[in-house]
């Protein structure tokens, strides 16, 4: 095996680099002009977060008469926003709950993924059948109180269950799950059966390290909404504050300093309050990404070793 | 004695911790030790305690305290025992309070799956009390009203006409289904204002021609001016140190106009207009003698609707005209998503806007950033005025009568099935002492220095509040009251949550040495309806009434604008008649029957 | 017959009986989070009371619908709704490929730059709608960054948000959409082509395709059964997707290009008392044309590409 991904890993590298196909100027050029395009995306891309985090470090009454994005902090470099946002506890209790409540949700949703994505792959008689009882879920929905009346029917209303359970996948996922089954060659799963391998152990060691990318997406995914998640704390724990996730403080710290500006003498550093927590909810996101780009990057590996 | 204490003491110490140990001990850090004091007056077997659910529409700044309960003036209120027929009882409330901007999907959910509260603040309420109190889920509170809530009877029979909406009609029967909250005196944060340093430097004495001047006189303590210490010899045409008539305002935009030309401000105007073009509440719409747009009722109680009526035409005819003069944001239809009393907040704030309709905190020096367009500014208010230019007679020289005010009702409060059974009798005499003189005080104020250092309440102490909330003054219309300066100037955050504002009761605060300027409460809004009165609208009534006013709505955001930025003009009559007619297709007609039979109905 | 699809299935159960026990747990969890709560649908058909529940309210029939339909300005929201639906489907879906591609065909020297432009791109999605919207309404003011550079390129300098005329505001919404969603939305076939064998680009190098052949010959097709899902499940989805940024960034004074179904039936359920019934009506008219949508999108990508996801 080792010798194998190394041997593909060289491959990939020198094809990927036009080293193979010759090392034309044209190639060069071409090189280049992506190069360049990419660094048009960047910059387009990082306008609304750097606006956010040098609004989040202005003179909050400097920032009140500024119209424009910012490229750099107007006023006096400024850490009141962070000090106001961090100075309760609340809002490290919501990062432990969101960190649990992202652990537990994305592993049961990942369950029923692999799981819903790898039954859907294996041709059954009643395939159809399930693919599009999945796909309904997608269009339809029945709304908030039937919803309610489910959860609370199942006791989760009011423990961390209600924030975990109920949103910790959607249709999508397995389907795309399924999709990425279905890219695993048959054959060698057939060989794998023939070796005697029963359905758990095709699945979880044959398959599932050959689904590539798009597993490491769906995780992705699932993480990044159960980060974002805040609605079903506010209906299912809103009187339960210990347990509410850093979204949903946030969302509460920004309405309490909405109307500082009718005071008669508005303490302008809550104005900067909206901006810092924008930066306190992303950037762990973001630290934290690479970790995936790598898992992204490691689907060349497993793509060279089936062929 | 002293021994006797000190053991009832740790008795109670010693029971909260344990109560700490049940509860996972995860939000009780702080067990209620000052609650002691209040209630030494009664021996602690005998007292039972009753419990209730509250469903709270906004509570307050949540760094300050978690639950309601933790608010101090609340719970010194909740510390109080009741003597109730069934033996002394003491209160003892949870309250719930939803997440700020899903308060509506929170109540509505609780309603829908039938798990509210026992006391539900109504606000996110927009059906009909009546068939809630039909279906059974409110309970008819006139039994206790009546028989508990003496000074709350006291106070609508002070006040006949909230008398009026303060029950519901139900089969032909008054009975009391909400309890509202009610203000001793209205008041307003919000209302004209206009850049009076502008006229300073730029202005003529309309009299004699000479120059104005002014200034602060005084500096405080840091060196800085005195705000409180302005003055000038500012006078408009009309005679006074204030405007009172449109000529005044237009005598005010000429100059203003050359004060943005002279300074060279590219992107400023004179006048910051309401979006979209006129504003529902009346404001200046109500200069013309009439409305705001939408229905009012005339001083004869005639309900009228005003968007087709002349008064709205010379509205029109005025704005336009002013829009020729290049007076107007000529961009305000696109300030859609502002709020309707700071539009373009941004540049007033830049100081490249004269006059605009802003709130407290902009008066005075508010905008001044000390930057080369606000160093220096003076804003002053400015009352609503009365139109002498345009129109016919019958839209001159009127006191206007309808615009924006706070009332003196607020947030009403009902009680559900849930509390059947409960001991409410305890819970309305708790309701009733909210509205005795002596505690609305500390419930809109806060704790005076005595009532702080006889409780010493945490929330006090750590927030350096010494001194109490609020300090009496003497002046001549009798006793008034000011905030420490910490809570006056405030954001807003703080200041609430040291009084107890949020549950129904008499509201005091006006008592206040009124940040109110005197301009904008110069008239009274008597043209406009309550929440109260559209709420008594029978639910049929009430469905019809709100689908014309959402089309009427919609049609104007639409159409006004282009009358003023000359698209339209309301001076030719083919283009009025017909933005009235169409308006008279979408059923005014039939809406302004249902309030005016309304109206009548309530007498 | 019957006899011989009775003995199919029986075998079939036979052969599968472990693959639809293994999928008993996820049938189970969205019958119960998904299909119970779905009696809600049947608001749609009710003048809903909210204390009387779904179950004590009165049935009206399709009168919700009527409502809805019959507004004066329906079929200008329709035909607003369908061009921002479409641009969202056609430009905003391609261009995520398009950069995914262009990120794949980055040397592999620079793989740090990649990686920075990579995390870089998908920041906005992050960024919540308002803070998105209130950017957008900056830079095209009258006097926005943007405005100032179209204006260099000979367009009348105004706000263009207050630009009634189609299609401007079609192309913002498309372009806002594109904004956030791009970087994000590329991940998934970022993924795809580095999954895709090293040998075949090999080879194809040797046969001398160049990166443009290689592009067409190799990558697309093997990410072309991710694209046509991706595009089914979009399809199915793109009414009910970024249109909450129209209500934060319409006016009256764009209704006629600017209002869509998400901000008509807002203003016509909730500006003044709450109708549930007409707001679930709309959804469910939404969940019949994305339905449709699907369905049609499978039934196209079966006939053409050979491939579907059902």
């Amino acid at each position: 095996m080792e010798p194998t991904k190394v041997q593909n890993r060289i491959r990939a590298k020198r094809v990927h680099s036009g080293m193979v196909g010759g090392h034309s100027v044209a190639d060069e050029i071409t090189d280049v002009i992506i190069g360049l395009i990419l660094l048009g995306v960047a910059f387009i891309c990082v306008i609304p977060l750097w606006h956010v985090l040098m609004a989040s470090l202005s003179d909050g009454r400097a920032l009140l008469a500024h119209d424009g994005a910012l490229l750099l902090p107007v006023g006096k470099l400024n850490f009141e926003g962070y000090k106001l946002v961090f100075k309760d506890s609340a809002i490290l209790k919501g990062y432990g709950n969101t960190l649990l409540y992202v652990v537990c949700a994305t592993s049961i949703g990942m369950c029923i993924n692999i799981v819903g994505g790898y039954v859907l792959s294996r041709k059954t008689a009643f395939r159809p059948f399930m693919i599009i009882m999945l796909m309904f879920t997608m269009m339809f929905n029945g709304g908030l109180i039937p919803t309610y009346n489910v959860i609370r029917a199942l006791g989760f209303v009011g423990t961390r269950w209600s924030l975990i359970i109920p949103g910790c996948t959607m249709a999508i996922f397995v389907i795309m799950l399924m999709n990425a089954f279905q890219s695993v060659p048959e054959s060698t799963l057939e060989s794998a059966a023939i070796d005697g391998a029963g359905h758990f152990r095709i699945m979880l060691q044959v398959a599932l390290p050959q689904t590539g990318g798009i597993t490491v997406v769906v995780l992705l995914n699932t993480v990044i909404i159960q980060w974002n998640a805040w609605f079903n704390a506010s209906i299912y724990v809103t009187n339960k504050r210990d347990l509410w996730p850093l979204q949903l403080w946030i969302r509460q710290i920004v309405a309490d300093n909405a109307n500082i500006l009718q005071g008669a003498s508005p303490d302008y550093d809550r104005l900067l309050i909206q901006y810092a927590v924008i930066m306190a909810a992303t950037i762990p996101i973001l630290v934290a990404f690479p970790f995936f780009q790598k898992k992204l990057e490691a689907g060349v590996i497993t793509g060279g070793v089936k062929g | 004695m002293k021994k006797l204490v000190s053991i009832l003491l740790i008795a109670l110490l010693a029971l909260s911790l344990a109560a700490c140990g049940n509860s996972n001990g995860a939000n009780s850090a702080e067990p209620p030790v000052q609650g002691a004091v209040g209630n030494s007056d009664a021996s602690a077997d005998e007292v039972k305690t009753e419990k209730y659910t509250y469903w709270l529409y906004n509570g307050e700044d949540a760094s300050y305290y978690a639950n309601y309960n933790e608010n101090p003036v609340i719970k010194y209120q909740l510390d109080q025992v009741w003597d109730t027929s069934s033996g002394k009882t003491k209160l003892d409330i949870d309250f719930w309070q939803p997440v700020t901007g899903s308060e509506r999907d929170n109540f509505n959910t609780l309603l829908g799956t039938g798990e509210y509260a026992d006391i539900m603040t109504m606000t996110a309420y927009d059906g009909s009390i009546v068939d809630l109190y039909k279906d059974g889920v409110i309970l008819d509170l006139t039994e206790y009203v009546e028989k508990y809530m003496p000074h709350y009877i006291e106070f609508l029979d002070a006040h006949p006409d909230y008398a009026i909406t303060a029950t519901n009609v139900v089969d032909g029967e008054k009975k009391y289904l909400q309890i509202y909250a009610y203000a001793s005196r209205g008041d307003v944060f919000w209302g004209y204002q206009y850049r009076r340093d502008w006229l300073i430097k730029y202005g003529k004495n309309p009299k004699d021609g000479s120059s104005f001047s002014g200034g602060c006189t005084k500096k405080t303590a840091d060196g800085k001016d005195d705000p409180e210490s302005w003055e000038d010899n500012v006078i408009f045409p009309s005679g006074g140190k204030d405007p009172i008539y449109l000529s005044d305002w237009e005598w005010m935009f000429e100059i203003f106009q050359t004060a943005i030309d002279d300074i060279g401000i590219k992107d400023g105007y004179v006048l910051s207009m309401y979006y979209p073009g006129y504003n529902e509440n009346g404001e200046l719409v109500s200069a013309f003698g009439g409305g705001g747009g939408h229905w009012y009722k005339t001083p004869e109680n005639q309900v009228k609707f005003n968007a087709s009526t002349e008064n709205f035409r010379a509205y029109l005819q005025c704005m336009s005209t002013w829009n020729e003069k290049g007076w107007l944001d000529k961009a305000f239809p696109e300030h859609a998503s502002d709020m309707f009393f700071r539009v373009d907040d941004v540049k007033v704030r830049q100081g490249k806007v004269g006059f605009w309709y802003g709130t407290l905190g902009e008066l005075k020096n508010g905008i001044d950033l000390g930057d080369e367009l606000t160093a220096g500014s003076w804003v002053a208010p400015a009352r609503h005025p009365i139109n002498d230019i345009y129109g016919t007679d019958e839209s001159k020289n009127i006191a206007p009568y309808t615009f924006y005010e706070k009332g003196l009702e607020a947030l009403p409060i009902s009680v559900s099935d849930k509390a059947k059974d409960k001991n409410l009798e305890a819970f309305f005499k708790w309701m009733d002492y909210r509205y005795a003189p002596e505690t609305a005080l500390s419930s809109s104020l806060g704790f005076s220095k005595e009532e702080y250092e006889m409780l010493k309440p945490e929330l006090y102490t750590r927030e350096g509040l010494t001194e109490g909330a609020y300090y009496a003054v003497e002046t001549e219309s009798g006793t008034k009251y000011h905030l420490v300066d910490k809570l006056y100037y405030d954001g807003g955050t703080l200041v609430n949550a040291v009084r107890g504002i949020r549950i129904p009761g008499l509201d005091d605060a006006a008592r206040v040495l009124a940040a109110m300027p005197d301009e904008w409460g110069v008239y009274s809004s008597t043209g406009s309806f309550r929440g109260s009165f559209t709420s008594q609208l029978s639910p049929e009534d009430s469905e019809t009434y709100n689908k014309i006013n959402t089309r009427v709505r919609e049609f104007m955001s639409k159409n006004v604008p282009g009358f003023i930025l000359g698209e339209k003009d309301p001076f030719s009559d083919d283009d009025w008649n017909a933005f009235a007619n169409a308006l008279g297709k979408y059923g005014v007609q039939e809406a302004t029957e249902i309030l005016q039979n309304l109206l009548d109905s309530l007498g | 017959m019957k006899n011989r699809a009775h003995s199919l299935l029986k075998t079939d159960f036979r052969r599968n009986w472990v693959l639809y026990a293994m999928f008993l747990p996820v049938a189970a969890y969205f019958l119960v989070f998904y299909y119970a709560p779905m009696v809600g649908v049947s608001i749609a058909f009710q003048k809903f009371n909210m204390r009387r529940g779904i179950f004590g309210s009165d049935w009206v029939g399709f009168d919700n619908f009527a409502t809805l339909f019959s507004g004066d300005t329906f079929p200008l929201v329709m035909r607003n709704t369908s061009v921002i639906a479409l641009l969202n489907l056609t430009v905003g879906f391609v261009v995520p490929i398009i950069l995914a591609i262009v990120f794949s065909e980055l040397r592999d020297s620079a793989k740090a730059y990649k990686r920075t432009v990579q995390t870089i791109s998908y920041m906005p999605f992050f960024v919540a709608a308002v803070v998105t919207t209130s950017l957008v309404k900056e830079f095209l003011g009258a006097s926005g960054g943007l405005t100032k550079i179209l204006s260099f390129f000979g367009l009348e300098q105004q706000n263009w948000l207050a630009n009634p005329k189609p299609p401007v505001f079609w192309i913002i919404m498309c372009a806002t959409e594109i904004w956030q969603g791009m970087g994000y939305g590329a991940i998934v076939y970022v993924a795809a082509i580095a999954s895709i064998n090293g040998d075949l680009f090999e080879a194809a190098a040797i046969d001398g395709a160049n990166r443009w052949k290689r592009l067409w010959r190799i990558t697309l097709p093997s990410i072309t059964p991710l694209i046509i899902m991706m595009l089914t499940l979009k399809a199915g989805t793109v009414l009910m997707t970024g249109f909450d940024k129209a209500l934060l960034l319409y006016m009256p004074k764009t209704y006629d290009v600017s209002d869509v179904l998400y901000t008509y039936t807002y203003r016509m359920a909730f500006s003044a008392q709450a109708d549930y019934g007409l707001s679930a009506a709309s959804g469910l008219f939404q969940s019949a044309i994305n339905t449709t949508l699907l369905l049609a999108s499978n039934y196209i990508s079966r006939k053409v590409a050979k491939t579907s996801l059902f």
